[in-house]
């Protein structure tokens, strides 16, 4: 048994983040560490301390959900929602925060965090063209003049005026 | 002691320590991404599978295609060919159809290849080959019709075309109407929803030239009869007209006709009771079996139209085809008669001569 009912994160850069165990075990990663005993020092992540804090966050609000959720507190839940709208705006429009906590929700296996900056993403490329896609994600274009000639070919229906 | 309200400041900062050794902060214990030398702001840093399982099956197929194109990367990655034998179900329920996904997996890139096939309509016929009156007989009718988002209906029907008379493709026998779940319009509004919401999707494709294409407007071009009310039936006409012939030629645009019939039933829920297609050219003469084959061919092999507005686009296409029949049966109208008139005024001059040299002749001698 867990003596304490903390765990203590320690992000890449050093910083140190002591969570509620019962707000953790939404990460498969953290949860496995605590059934085997293995969490009671300090878990060292390399995650940056920016990104680590997005996801403590994150969790915090989803198991503060999901705990009142029988409640019929129609003021928290708009609170909730505001807060997953402000989420969702600030993750679109910070590419390095966006992929920076994909990486985060992958390694520390928390599924629906993962499946909402997924979705995040793909609503970003919905509407876009090759070009406005590669600006957008910082891609360079490496197709071969034949290679580019072959896929406009079969894909430019898509999004030629 | 812990704060669980999410309001507050919910990290709780212990300590930090100095020695900030740590370099690249989101470098992780995983697998590293195929293209090196990438920020994290870059989608290149983001694991190929999460990309793949995650962020591709989330996208509609215009968003798929487009991401295709931006890197070699990510078209490889869309390779994939569950990702387009799903986008294909999901769009047309009827690929998933025994006989059809057999003709989707024989195309040279399976169901990717279909999809751009399928999803987009002729523009142009090629050119530069002559009518093949040879074309394989056998064409495939893929066709599936959505209300609302809400699929309704869907048939795959086999044809094989060899003669002279009129070309035409019926889905159903009046015998066996398809319900559809929505209730017969009882009034003008319903109607318009109706004709706004039924979205009808044909696909041609041609199995043994690995080919297809669709030849509808997706959205009616306009109702064919306002009779609805009387007769309890509702005809909504679809249609693609595309060029197939040279300018001034009574190909130079044909068009695909879509008729769809929906009826009232005793429950008065509408059923799908008629869905068929025709040729015709310019004349809206309707073309015959061999003609329109060679014309489908040639329409497969062609040039395509974009897909953005492509629903305007066939609305548009439809009015400028009719106008312009109108003009061309007013002209062959005018024509005719003209060159009648032209051979009985050359007889009667002819006659008027004749007598007056008789005239002349009887006088004179």
């Amino acid at each position: 048994m867990a003596t304490t009912s903390t765990v203590k994160l320690r992000s890449g850069d050093n910083e140190v983040f002591e969570v509620e165990k019962q707000v953790m075990i939404q990460s498969g990663t953290i949860r496995n560490m605590i059934e085997d005993d293995a969490a009671d020092g300090e878990i060292p992540l390399q995650i940056s301390s920016r990104n680590l804090a997005k996801v403590v966050e994150w969790c915090k609000c989803m198991q503060h959900r999901d705990r009142n959720n029988n409640n019929d507190n129609k003021e928290e839940e708009e609170e909730e929602e505001e807060w997953e709208k402000k989420f969702d705006e600030e993750v679109s429009e910070d590419k390095d925060l966006h992929f920076g906590l994909l990486l985060a929700a992958n390694y520390l296996e928390i599924p629906a965090l993962l499946h909402r900056l997924c979705q995040l993403a793909a609503d970003i490329v919905k509407g876009k063209t090759p070009e406005e896609i590669r600006r957008t994600f910082n891609i360079k274009k490496d197709f071969t003049p034949e290679e580019e000639e072959a896929v406009m070919d079969e894909h430019g229906w898509a999004f030629h005026d | 002691v812990m704060n669980s309200n999410p309001k507050n400041h919910l990290i709780e900062k212990v300590k930090q320590k100095d020695d900030l050794q740590s370099l690249a902060s989101n470098q992780m214990d995983m697998d590293p991404p195929s293209l090196a030398g990438t920020s994290s702001s870059s989608i290149s840093a983001v694991h190929p599978d999460i990309i793949e399982t995650h962020i591709l099956t989330r996208l509609d197929p215009t968003a798929l295609a487009s991401a295709s194109c931006a890197s070699s990367r990510l078209y490889s990655l869309t390779s994939n060919e569950t990702l387009w034998t799903n986008i294909c179900n999901s769009t047309w329920p009827s690929t998933n159809h025994p006989r059809l996904r057999h003709v989707i997996s024989s195309f040279p890139k399976g169901p990717r290849s279909f999809f751009s096939h399928a999803f987009t309509n002729p523009d142009m016929a090629t050119s530069s080959s002559p009518m093949n009156l040879d074309c394989p007989p056998g064409l495939i009718s893929a066709v599936d019709i959505h209300f609302q988002e809400r699929h309704i209906f869907s048939k795959v029907v086999e044809t094989e075309t060899t003669d002279s008379s009129p070309f035409r493709v019926d889905l159903l026998e009046t015998k066996d109407p398809v319900p559809t779940g929505i209730p017969h319009p009882v009034n003008e509004e319903m109607y318009r929803e109706i004709l706004e919401g039924l979205k009808l999707s044909w696909i041609l494709i041609d199995p043994i030239g690995r080919r297809a294409m669709n030849v509808s407007s997706y959205k009616p071009v306009t109702a064919a009869e306002r009779r609805w009310l009387s007769t309890g039936e509702v005809h909504l006409r679809y249609a693609w007209v595309f060029s197939a012939g040279q300018e001034g030629s009574s190909l130079e645009y044909v068009k695909c006709g879509v008729t769809a019939t929906f009826s009232a039933s005793h429950t008065g829920e509408m059923h799908v009771s008629k869905v068929s297609l025709h040729l015709e050219d310019m004349f809206g003469k309707h073309l015959n079996g061999k003609d329109s084959l060679a014309i489908l061919h040639k329409g497969m092999m062609g040039k395509r139209g974009v897909v953005k507005g492509r629903e305007e686009e066939g609305r548009r296409r439809y009015d400028a085809y009719k106008k312009m029949r109108r003009i061309k049966i007013i002209l062959g109208e005018v024509r005719k008669p003209l060159n009648r008139q032209r051979t009985l005024d050359t007889l009667f001059l002819a006659f008027s001569v004749f007598i007056f040299v008789f005239l002349v002749l009887h006088i004179f001698f």
